[in-house]
């Protein structure tokens, strides 16, 4: 973990060096394994996730589909590493996170995952561009300027470099999601989790996130792990897994 | 993450105005009690420049009409002089130390003016009755009945006033000022000048202070008489009837008090300390209520900003790290309004209100700059906390 956090630079994953396609390897980048969770309260005990085994390949673009509470969120913020799993084990690059201190994962989620969610979590009191330096503020060894830069080549990826002075306020939902892209991308991660990012979004701005999001994949290389709702652009993705009552289906 | 904090400061002034208010209005709650209590407790600690224990005062009244000439208060003040306990006794005028009798007027020399100077009538055993600190020159004597300009002691602060720091003043001359309109002209001269007194009860400032010579004929159309009475210690009630049947053997038409001057500084004490602890409970209570309302304010700041938390946490952001941001908000909040608070507060010393020292408003300064710092983090801490342990996933599925 000491060298994933400090001597491997600042970033996860290396600038891509053309635009061309960067098709999936097999390289595991994230493994669940016989994973559950569940949610205990005085009274009652409900199963969201129901031992999962799931392997995600490095260069993957994956949806997760699924009617609403199957437990496609909670797969996503386990995979995040925003909660931890009630059994079972969650691997990134090969090593449970359970060994993991809590420092330690913070440093992973920075490094090394981005996130989309469908209502974007924007913080409203601050400009474009510092929400997208957001993640940035907490890597260690970077400028100002630095953080500023690639910020900025963030927005420009996503279009919207000339709205790094309007609040999230002043945006369409459209805007805002591409600006919550952006952020997810301003610390080149190796893998974005997106929720239902299209959600929100009429059709004509939900196929531009997509196409966004696709070409991401395609030409940097990103994988990708996608809930939706949506059948239609699912089926855009390379592999859809299904679930049903916090089981995988499909 | 100090540039982030300022601009997510600034951009929410409007929120976060209330918050500096309460800071500002706390510091100069607490600069105003600070100066209060630095001042009463410095003054309590400088010696009053006089010896009030074992010191009584005796008034004497002729009665409401009635003169009390001269010759007759000699006999009975040699009476009672000669009373066995009794070490020394002087004629003075009714504002003796403690009581509730100030004499005050402005004197000049040349252009130079001193402001709100107590003045008091002394015979020449005042010095010695009341233990007064000589520093130059001599007290009255009867070698002064000859003198053409009635004979004055100052204290130290009069000097400084009148003539300036270290300029010598014996042998001066300086005017009483009865403002426009008056035709006397009187003149006093420096005789002796003698430590600074604080008359006025334990927590007041030395005064700037001027004894005149008790003239002979002054008595005639006295009502009263003030006298202080030094006793040998271990004196009590028996010596105090002894005086009153002294004086009332003299003449019966007088009537005669005897008080000892600890019981006039025990009175003054509670009319000062009585609205000092009123004083010092409102501040308390508001302080408590500021430290409830700054803790109400942060923790509904930290409620309302869950999803940011969890987004923060989401990005890479530490417990801890959530934790020193909310504190760091809150030290730059802070900082803001002790500063808007300091540019009032060094108005005191710079414009010299109220006849304060200035280390004294500065010290105040310190006192309420660190209070209020104490106080925030205290505040901030227990919320700051909360924020850390807020789970990043129940946070985001909260929006």
């Amino acid at each position: 973990m000491a060298n994933l956090l400090t001597s491997s630079a600042p970033d996860a994953r290396p600038l891509p060096a053309s635009s061309g396609p960067a098709p999936a390897d097999a390289t595991p980048v994230l493994r669940l394994v016989d994973v559950e969770k569940v949610y205990q309260t005085d009274t009652i005990e409900t199963v969201a996730l129901n031992r999962v085994n799931l392997v995600i390949n490095r260069g993957e673009f994956v949806s997760v589909m699924g009617p609403s509470g199957c437990g496609k969120s909670t797969l996503l913020s386990l995979m995040g590493l925003l909660d931890e799993p009630t059994s079972g084990t969650i691997e990134v690059d090969g090593r449970a996170v359970r060994s993991y201190t809590d420092k330690e994962l913070a440093g992973l989620r920075n490094l090394k995952i981005g996130f989309v969610f469908q209502s974007y979590h924007l913080i409203n009191d601050l400009a474009v561009l510092d929400n997208v330096e957001l993640p940035l503020l907490y890597r260690p060894g970077l400028s100002g300027k630095e953080r500023r830069q690639r910020a900025l080549a963030a927005l420009d990826k996503v279009g919207l470099s000339a709205r790094t002075t309007h609040f999230p306020s002043q945006l369409s939902g459209g805007q805002r999601q591409r600006v919550a892209i952006a952020r997810a991308l301003a610390g080149n991660p190796e893998i974005i989790l997106a929720d239902e990012p299209t959600g929100n979004l009429d059709s004509v701005m939900g196929e531009e996130i997509m196409d966004l999001l696709l070409g991401l994949n395609e030409r940097e290389g990103v994988t990708i792990v996608m809930v939706t709702h949506d059948e239609r652009q699912a089926m855009k993705t390379e592999r859809v897994i299904r679930f049903f009552d916090g089981s995988q289906v499909g | 993450m100090i540039r982030h904090l300022f601009r997510l400061i600034w951009n929410r002034k409007q929120s976060n105005a209330l918050l500096l208010t309460e800071i500002f209005f706390s510091f100069v709650v607490l600069f105003g009690v600070g100066t209060l209590l630095l001042n009463f407790g410095q003054n309590y600690f400088m010696p009053p420049g006089f010896q009030h224990q074992n010191v009584w005062r005796l008034n004497i009244a002729a009665g409401q009409g009635e003169m009390m000439p001269r010759p007759l208060l000699d006999e009975a003040l040699r009476a009672v002089r000669a009373l066995p306990g009794v070490l020394d006794i002087s004629l003075g005028s009714p504002n003796t130390p403690f009581r509730f009798v100030t004499m005050n007027t402005d004197y000049s020399y040349g252009s130079k003016v001193a402001r709100g100077v107590d003045f008091y009538d002394a015979d020449d055993r005042y010095l010695q009755t009341l233990g007064l600190t000589l520093r130059e020159g001599r007290w009255f004597r009867a070698s002064d009945d000859a003198s053409t300009r009635r004979p004055a002691v100052i204290s130290q602060k009069v000097r400084e006033a009148l003539f300036g720091p270290g300029q010598p003043a014996l042998g001066k001359a300086f005017r009483p000022n009865y403002g426009p309109g008056t035709d006397r002209h009187e003149e006093y001269q420096v005789v002796g000048v003698v430590d600074n007194v604080r008359t006025g009860g334990d927590f007041t400032a030395p005064e700037k202070s001027v004894w005149l010579r008790l003239a002979p004929h002054d008595t005639t159309s006295w009502e009263g008489a003030s006298v202080l009475v030094r006793v040998a210690p271990g004196q009590g009630a028996a010596l105090q009837q002894r005086i009153v049947h002294t004086v009332a053997g003299v003449t019966r038409q007088w009537s005669t008090q005897v008080r000892t001057l600890e019981a006039d500084r025990l009175d003054k004490l509670r009319v000062t300390l009585a609205p000092l602890a009123g004083l010092a409970i409102i501040s308390t209570f508001l302080i408590v209520n500021v430290a409830l309302g700054l803790f109400g304010m942060l923790w509904y700041n930290i409620s309302q900003r869950r999803a940011e938390i969890g987004l923060r946490r989401a990005m890479g952001a530490t417990g801890p790290a959530i934790s020193r941001q909310f504190l760091g908000e809150m030290l730059v909040l802070t900082t803001l309004g002790v500063l808007i608070g300091v540019l009032l507060a060094a108005q005191f010393p710079l414009l010299g209100a109220f006849d304060v020292e200035p280390q004294v408003y500065l010290m105040a300064m310190l006192v309420a700059t660190g209070l209020i710092f104490f106080l925030a983090a205290v505040c901030a801490w227990q919320p700051a906390r909360l924020a850390a342990g807020i789970q990043p996933a129940a946070a985001l599925r909260e929006e």
